[in-house]
């Protein structure tokens, strides 16, 4: 984000030099970093797995970005939590619970697919709330509020499902619930294709819809944080809360719908879950979804002390995510290693956001 | 080693000693010698050097320039931990003590008797018993826990530690600061013992009573000079303040009587805008502060630091809890229990004396910065134009002359005189009528400085009312109309700037023949 300084042209050119390099590395490090790992990986793992050729196809790139839809979905909202200097370690339990609380309502209920969504995205509105609402109120740190939400969220599924997955009835299921989350286009999303016009029509089948859903989403979510008054002051906020406070923003508040939007955007994925199992709500589903959701901020630039995070970035984190897992089964790597592996990027990608604010801050 | 030691005669020498920061120095060609067995006080404002010359001593930082020897030898500690080691102990401010351990074992830290790390109970007990005895406070368990221990506890803890370390030069920092009466009378007490056993004691203070009770030889800093170091009967009060504060008032301030003169505000107006404080008290401080200001007038409010008047500010802009009296302005209340957000559109603004740590969002631009409060003036239903913010905040930049590339740029990157001009635009931006300025010029050249002046006379030409907070006298007997004096929260009588003399603002800064106040202390 920081455009690289101008050199002043009275410096000798060494030194000019010098700092040339460090601040074109630093934006490539902020802006290109994330970028550059994408590539990486995904290079990576085609030449691991050249003598296979099934990681570079059409179809494994698409059940890639399909796969990290529910990622993405919750780290849009967990970008926002972190840039305010919080987290939220309850996401996991959260879409756990949409997917229960969905199902349900049209199990015991007997309500209509979309009454039974919209149900399914209040709770986890209600869910980010509730966090946001304790934080501000009790004055605890969001570490322990929501590491006491993400024991609570997961109980409370657990209990509204007693202890067993709710199948959604099959007569209630609508046709489009399956193509919700299919990497191919289904039936109904190619008749609506052929009633569009030309460029239109083709430009919708390039993706999968849920991959439509997430980038429309994240557009809205970008335009809240960088045009909004909103936005600049959830920065402000993370960056340095004495002045924010000192400028007579209602830090709070802001806080609490910055938790509330996270609960939103996490029901979205609850939802993306809930049509991923064809409409089944499982209680012990996404259980260690929140650091993989954590893990995709961080890559994407977030910073765990606040006041930084990128929409793309966070976009791009979460598909190197789903890259690592999808290329480690392509390329026969055993789950062990896997895991390994994935904490070592993990740690690897915290270093590099050190590193970053280490020379941005000019030391 | 410390018996062979104690045979030379105790004696720290600073030769020629100088520091820079930047382009300023903090301390130059300055000589000094501290003996054991006295106590030796300095004296000085705020920025005289007082606590370069500490650190120096204590291995903090090293001089760019002089020598210091220590009994007969070079003493070129590498750090406080090395100085320590050969001897010289200081204790802060703010006290560095384990809140969660004992009052033995924060005195026998890192120095415990122990058999293969296995620590000798007994022994250390006895030895902290031992310590807390040299300093006649036998009476101190030794099974508390530190945080539960008042401050003037904690500093004789403190003190005990550097006992323990050995310590045979004690540099005191302003110890007195947060203690009760009966505490610092137990303090000078066992400095009394301290010096009788042959340790020099460094004591540095703002109060000059405590100094005339304590010290042996008093030394007065100013800039970063030596004033005079001599005996304490050498001295009286009013030789010590004049050593203090001599210094004359440049041409640095703008004119007072201009908007009079060229008549550039309406007398009417002018009338219009008063802002009140009918004893105003906060959690701690202040304590029953009244004050009115009216518009095209400056009040200064001096003080020493943490006498209560960063803790006003912050009062009146909502920042801390009101807990009684009355504000009015422009003869309409505001509601003790107003946010800072609503006093702000009533009208109050306010420049952070902590400029990083408050003030500004170090990591955010300029723009960011100086509109966070009214960006809604430049936008519609949320929507911030990005254009149109930019022109206001790039307009600030030209008007304030504030030197930076763009109003993209992080803060962090400017200098300290234009970050404190950011601040500033961002305080005019809110065109309020009551303008809060604490520390406008701290840690800002002179140039800057100069400009400040003039902009925050501007504000009172323009008929609002200011309100300036300094640690700095001279600043504050050149730029303002009005003056009172804060000591221990409570505010003094205020009077124009014409009937005050520095030695009677510093007395009564530093409390010296003003006893009244200090009834009603809790």
């Amino acid at each position: 984000m920081n455009l690289p300084a101008k050199t002043d042209t009275d410096t000798p050119p060494a030194a000019a030099l010098r700092r040339r390099w460090a601040s074109s590395l630093l934006s490539l490090l902020s802006s290109g970093g994330p970028f550059a790992g994408l590539v990486l990986t995904v290079l990576l793992f085609a030449w691991l797995t050249r003598a296979e050729g099934t990681f570079l196809t059409e179809f494994n790139l698409r059940t890639i970005a399909v796969q990290s839809v529910i990622v993405g979905l919750s780290a849009l909202g967990m970008t926002l939590v972190v840039i305010s200097g919080g987290i939220d370690l309850s996401v996991g339990s959260q879409v756990a619970l949409v997917t229960v609380v969905t199902a349900l309502m049209g199990r015991d209920g007997g309500y209509a697919m979309p009454a039974c969504v919209f149900a399914g995205l209040a709770i986890g509105t209600a869910c980010g709330f509730l966090n946001g609402l304790t934080i501000d109120r009790l004055g605890l740190l969001p570490f322990i509020v929501t590491l006491g939400a993400l024991q609570i969220f997961r109980g409370g599924a657990k209990l509204a499902a007693k202890n067993t997955a709710v199948y959604f009835p099959t007569e209630l299921k609508p046709s489009w619930l399956p193509e919700l989350m299919s990497i191919e286009s289904g039936p109904g999303l190619q008749k609506f294709a052929l009633s569009l016009p030309v460029p239109l029509n083709k430009i919708l089948m390039v993706v999968p819809p849920s991959v439509w859903l997430l980038l429309m989403v994240s557009l809205i979510v970008w335009i809240l944080l960088r045009k909004t008054i909103w936005g600049r002051y959830v920065v402000a906020i993370g960056s340095n809360e004495a002045t924010a406070r000192l400028c007579g923003l209602r830090v709070g508040m802001i806080k609490i719908s910055v938790y509330t939007l996270c609960g939103l955007l996490t029901g979205m994925a609850g939802v993306m879950q809930f049509a991923e199992m064809n409409g089944t709500g499982d209680p012990v589903v996404a259980s260690g979804l929140e650091l993989e959701v954590i893990a995709a901020v961080v890559i994407g630039g977030g910073s765990l002390a606040g006041g930084e995070g990128a929409i793309l970035g966070t976009l791009v984190g979460a598909l190197v995510m789903r890259v690592l897992k999808s290329g480690c089964v392509h390329a026969g790597i055993p789950n062990a290693s896997q895991d390994i592996l994935i904490g070592l990027i993990i740690v690897t990608a915290v270093a590099v956001d050190k590193l970053r604010t280490r020379l941005a801050s000019g030391h | 080693m410390t018996s062979e030691m104690q045979s030379v005669e105790l004696q720290l020498t600073l030769t020629d000693i100088t520091k820079h920061y930047g382009a300023t120095a903090a301390l130059s060609g300055f000589d000094l010698e501290i003996k054991g067995g006295e106590c030796l006080a300095i004296v000085g404002e705020n920025g005289a050097g007082k606590s370069t010359l500490l650190k120096i001593i204590s291995g903090q930082i090293r001089p760019d320039q002089g020598r210091l020897q220590f009994c007969g030898e070079p003493f070129r500690p590498n750090g406080p931990r090395e100085a320590l080691r050969q001897g010289v102990a200081i204790v802060h401010q703010e006290l560095c003590l384990a809140s969660h351990l004992s009052v033995e074992a924060n005195i026998m830290l890192g120095r415990e008797p122990n058999r293969l790390g296995w620590r000798s109970a007994r022994k250390c007990r006895a030895l902290a018993r031992n310590f807390l005895a040299q300093l006649d406070r036998s009476d101190l368990p030794l099974n508390t826990l530190v945080g539960e221990l008042s401050p003037g506890m904690k500093q004789i803890v403190e003190i005990a530690r550097a006992l323990a370390s050995d310590a045979r030069v004690l540099l005191l920092d302003e110890p007195t600061s947060s203690l009760s009466q009966a505490d610092t009378e137990r303090l000078f007490q066992a400095i009394e013992r301290l010096k009788k056993r042959g340790l020099a004691i460094v004591f540095i203070s703002h109060a000059l009573e405590e100094v005339d009770r304590v010290a042996d030889r008093i030394a007065v800093l100013r800039d970063g000079q030596l004033v005079r170091v001599a005996k304490k009967t050498e001295w009286d009060r009013n030789s010590l303040i004049s050593a203090m504060v001599g210094r004359s008032v440049e041409d640095l301030y703008p004119d007072r009587n201009r908007n009079l003169e060229s008549k550039l505000v309406d007398p009417s107006e002018l009338a219009r805008i008063v802002f009140e404080s009918d004893s105003v008290s906060g959690r701690m401080l202040p304590l029953d502060v009244s004050f009115k200001v009216s518009g095209g007038r400056i009040f200064g409010i001096a003080g020493l630091i943490g006498s209560g008047r960063t803790e006003l500010a912050r009062v009146i802009m909502g920042l801390d809890p009101q807990k009684s009296g009355q504000l009015k302005l422009s003869g309409k209340l505001i509601s003790d229990r107003a946010r800072t957000r609503d006093r702000m559109k009533s009208g109050l603004g306010l420049l952070s004396e902590d400029r990083a740590g408050e003030g500004l969002a170090l990591n955010r631009t300029v723009e960011e910065n100086m509109l966070y409060p009214t960006y809604a003036r430049s936008s519609r239903f949320g929507l911030i134009f990005q254009s149109k913010s930019r022109q206001r905040a790039e307009g600030w930049v030209k008007r304030l002359g504030i030197k930076c590339q763009s109003s993209q740029q992080t803060v962090r990157r400017l200098s300290g005189g234009n970050q404190q001009k950011v601040a500033l635009a961002r305080l005019f931006d809110q065109q309020g009528d009551v303008l809060i300025l604490d520390e406008p010029t701290r840690g800002v050249d002179v140039g800057a400085k100069v400009e400040i002046y003039r902009m925050i006379r501007q504000k009172a030409d323009e008929g609002r009312a200011v309100i300036v907070i300094s640690s700095y006298l001279p600043e504050l007997l050149g730029l303002c109309d009005d003056l009172a004096v804060m000591h221990n929260g409570k505010l003094s009588e205020t009077k124009p700037v014409e009937e005050w003399s520095q030695e009677q603002i510093m007395r009564i800064a530093t409390m010296a023949g003003s006893a009244s106040v200090e009834e009603g202390q809790p």
